[in-house]
C-alpha cells in the first residue's frame, strides 16, 4: 500500500518537473510571437490576427499548467508566521487537511462548472469570434479541465507524500514539497 | 440593520484572513473558504447557486486577457536582467559613478531599485535581489547598518510603483471593470476605459516623487552625519576603467529601460508590445556580455512561469471569493457601509486604506489589490474618487505598509537575508525615516492629486 503511494507520487512529480521545463520553454514562445507580432504592425504595418491571439493563448496555456508544476515546488506564496516554526508533523495534517478541504473542492467545482462550456464548444467545433482568428477554442476551453486534472494530481501526489510521512518513511519526509520551508523562488534568489 | 448576508459576508472575510494566516497556500485557501462559504450561504438562503455559473467566463476573460499577458512578460525581462548579472553590474557601475561621492552608494540603490522596478513587482523578490547585490558592497563602504538597510528596503518597494510596475497592471484591469460598472450606475455610458498604460503614466510623477524624497533624505544624511554614509575608495584601476564601464553596462541597460517604459508612456505601443520587445532588448544585452547560455535562458522561463502562475493562481482564487462576496451581498454592505462613513469621501478613502495597510503586514500586494479592490474600488468610485488618483493611492499606501515596523513585509525578508550582524532593531530604524518619507509622498498626494491624474490626460488622451 504504502509502497503504491510511493510510486504513484514518483510518478506524478516526475511528470510535472518535465512539464515544468517544457512550459519554461513555452514562455519564451509568448515573448518571441508577441515580438513578431509587433516587427509585423510597426515595420512592415501587416497585422495577422490570429497570431495576435496565437501569443495571449499560449500564454494561457503556461499559466494554468504550470500551476501545478508550482505546486510541486512549494512556491505558491503562504504566509509564513507560524507555518515554518511548525514541526514537520503538523505541517503534514495541515496540508493534507487544506488539500481536501480547499484545494480538491476547488478543482471539482471547477471542473464540473466548466464540463457544459467545454461540451458546447467542442460540439460546435468553436472558432474565434474575431474574423481570421485561431481556430479551435474549444481547445483553449478545454485548457481549464486539464488545469484541474493537473491540480488534482498534484494534490493527490502530496496527499500520498503526507501520508507517507505521518507512516515514518524517511525519504518522504525529506522531498515532500511542503518539508522544505524555503519555496523555490527563495532558492533561486 | 444586518442582513444574514451580510452577518455571514463579514464572517467569511474575518475567516479567510484567519485561515491565509496557518500558512496554507494563499490562493488554494481562498478559493476552497470561498466554496465553502457559498455553500453555508446557500443553506441559509442567502446564496444563490446559479452566481457560480459564471465562474468559467471570468476564468476564460483572464485566459484572453491580452493586457495580463504583459505580466509574464516583464517578469521574464527582471529575470533575465538580474540572471545575466546585467543587474548587478549596473548596480555596481552606478555605485563607482557616485561612489567616492559621500552617500553615493546610497544614491545609487535607490535609482537602481527604481530603474529595476520592471524585475517582479513580488515584494520578497525583489528585496531578495537588491539585498544579496547591494548590502555587502554598503556595509564593506562603512555605511550605517540601518541607513543601508532602510534604503534597500525602501528602494526595492518602488518596484510596486514606478511603472512598468506588473502591480500597476493589475490594479488597472480591476479599476477599469468596476469603473465601468460604477460610471453606468452614474448615468455615464460612455465611460473611457482605463488602461494599464494611463495607470503607469498616473503612477511615474508620484513615484519620481518618492525617488526624490529618497535621494534628498539620503543628501542631508551626507551633510549632517558624514560617517553614517561614506564614500567609496575607488582603485586606480576603478577610475580608469569607470568612463568605459559606463558606455558599456550603465547605458544600454538604462536606454532598454527608458525605451520600454517610454514607447508605453507616450501610447505608440501597448505594455505587451512593449514588454515582448523589452525581453527580446535584455536577451540581445545578455548574449552580448557572453552571460546567456541556452540553460541560463531555460532556467530564467522556468523561474519566470513559476512567479507567474503564482500570481495568475491568486487572481483565479480572488475570482471566485469576489464572486462569492457579491452572491452574499457583501459588496452591497460594503458600498452602504462607505457611503455612511463619517467624514464623506474622505472617511471612506481613508478606512479602505487603512484596512490595505495593516492586510500589507500579513500578504503580499497581489492578493491585498484582487481580494479588495473588486469589492471596494466601486462603492469608492461612486462616491467621486478618480481612478488612477485611487490605484496610485492604494499602490503607495502598500509600499508604505510594507516598510512599517515591526511586520513590515520588506523588513521580514530583509530579516532573513541580512547577515547576523545587523541587529533586527537596526532593520526596524532603519525603516522609520522612510515611512516618514512615504506619508510625505502620501501627503502630498492627497493635496495635490494632480500628481497622478495630470500626465495620462497629456500623455494619452
Amino acid at each position: 500500500m504504502l509502497n503504491a503511494l510511493r510510486a504513484f507520487a514518483a510518478v506524478i512529480d516526475r511528470a510535472n518537473e518535465k512539464l515544468g521545463s517544457l512550459l519554461g520553454g513555452l514562455v519564451w514562445m509568448v515573448a518571441a510571437v508577441c515580438a513578431v507580432v509587433v516587427v509585423l504592425r510597426y515595420g512592415f504595418h501587416m497585422s495577422f490576427t490570429w497570431m495576435q491571439e496565437l501569443y495571449v493563448w499560449i500564454h494561457a496555456v503556461v499559466f494554468l499548467a504550470a500551476a501545478s508544476y508550482a505546486m510541486l515546488l512549494n512556491a505558491h506564496v503562504r504566509v509564513d508566521i507560524v507555518y515554518s516554526k511548525w514541526s514537520l508533523r503538523t505541517r503534514t495534517i495541515v496540508e493534507i487537511i487544506g488539500a481536501l478541504l480547499f484545494t480538491l473542492p476547488w478543482m471539482f467545482v471547477l471542473a464540473w462548472l466548466t464540463w457544459p462550456f467545454v461540451v458546447d464548444s467542442w460540439s460546435i467545433w468553436e472558432g474565434s469570434p474575431q474574423p481570421n482568428g485561431m481556430p479551435g477554442v474549444f481547445l483553449l476551453r478545454t485548457m481549464l479541465l486539464v488545469f484541474s486534472a493537473l491540480m488534482t494530481l498534484q494534490c493527490l501526489a502530496i496527499m500520498a507524500r503526507g501520508i507517507l510521512v505521518l507512516a515514518g518513511d524517511r525519504a518522504a519526509a525529506e522531498t515532500a514539497p511542503f518539508a522544505r520551508t524555503t519555496s523555490a523562488l527563495d532558492n533561486a534568489a | 440593520m444586518l442582513t444574514t448576508g451580510d452577518v455571514i459576508s463579514i464572517v467569511f472575510f474575518l475567516s479567510t484572513l484567519l485561515v491565509l494566516l496557518s500558512g496554507l497556500p494563499i490562493a488554494f485557501s481562498l478559493a476552497g473558504l470561498s466554496l465553502i462559504f457559498a455553500g453555508i450561504g446557500y443553506l441559509f438562503g442567502v446564496f444563490d447557486f446559479s452566481t457560480l455559473l459564471n465562474l468559467p467566463l471570468r476564468y476564460f476573460g483572464t485566459m484572453t486577457n491580452e493586457v495580463l499577458v504583459a505580466v509574464p512578460l516583464f517578469i521574464l525581462m527582471g529575470n533575465v536582467l538580474e540572471r545575466s548579472g546585467i543587474a548587478e553590474a549596473l548596480l555596481i557601475t552606478m555605485g563607482k559613478l557616485f561612489g567616492a561621492l559621500r552617500g553615493g552608494l546610497g544614491y545609487s540603490v535607490i535609482l537602481v531599485g527604481a530603474l529595476l522596478a520592471a524585475s517582479t513587482g513580488v515584494v520578497g523578490a525583489t528585496v531578495a535581489a537588491m539585498t544579496l547585490i547591494a548590502l555587502p558592497a554598503m556595509l564593506r563602504a562603512g555605511y550605517q547598518p540601518k541607513l543601508a538597510t532602510g534604503i534597500i528596503c525602501s528602494s526595492s518597494t518602488l518596484a510596486q510603483i514606478i511603472p512598468p510596475s506588473t502591480v500597476l497592471i493589475f490594479t488597472a484591469d480591476i479599476l477599469s471593470a468596476v469603473n465601468q460598472t460604477a460610471q453606468m450606475r452614474l448615468g455615464n455610458f460612455a465611460a473611457s476605459t482605463l488602461s494599464a498604460g494611463e495607470l503607469f503614466a498616473g503612477a511615474l510623477l508620484p513615484g519620481l516623487v518618492l525617488v526624490g524624497l529618497y535621494l534628498i533624505f539620503v543628501f542631508l544624511k551626507s551633510v549632517f552625519q558624514p560617517n553614517s554614509c561614506p564614500g567609496m575608495v575607488l582603485t586606480e584601476e576603478d577610475r580608469r576603467n569607470l568612463p568605459r564601464d559606463v558606455v558599456l553596462t550603465l547605458l544600454p541597460p538604462l536606454l532598454l529601460i527608458i525605451a520600454v517604459l517610454g514607447s508605453i508612456l507616450v501610447g505608440i505601443a501597448t505594455p505587451t508590445e512593449s514588454a515582448s520587445i523589452g525581453v527580446f532588448g535584455a536577451t540581445l544585452l545578455a548574449i552580448l556580455n557572453r552571460k546567456l547560455t541556452w540553460s541560463s535562458a531555460l532556467e530564467a522561463g522556468r523561474n519566470s512561469i513559476i512567479t507567474t502562475t503564482m500570481i495568475f493562481a491568486i487572481v483565479l482564487a480572488a475570482s471566485l471569493f469576489a464572486l462569492t462576496f457579491r452572491g452574499l451581498g457583501g459588496e452591497h454592505m460594503v458600498e452602504q457601509a462607505l457611503k455612511d462613513m463619517p467624514g464623506g469621501v474622505t472617511g471612506a478613502v481613508l478606512i479602505v486604506m487603512a484596512v490595505m495597510f495593516v492586510l500589507g503586514f500579513f500578504l503580499d500586494t497581489f492578493e491585498i489589490i484582487l481580494i479588495m479592490l473588486p469589492i471596494c474600488g466601486g462603492p469608492l468610485i461612486l462616491l467621486g474618487v478618480d481612478p488612477i488618483w485611487l490605484g496610485v493611492v492604494v499602490a503607495m499606501n502598500l509600499q508604505t505598509s510594507f516598510l512599517t515596523p515591526p511586520f513590515g513585509y520588506a523588513l521580514f525578508y530583509m530579516r532573513g537575508l541580512a547577515p547576523q550582524s545587523v541587529k533586527t532593531t537596526e532593520i526596524w530604524a532603519g525603516a522609520v525615516p522612510f515611512v516618514v518619507l512615504q506619508l510625505i509622498g502620501l501627503g502630498i498626494l492627497w493635496y495635490f492629486p494632480s500628481l497622478a491624474t495630470w500626465l495620462p490626460g497629456v500623455l494619452l488622451r
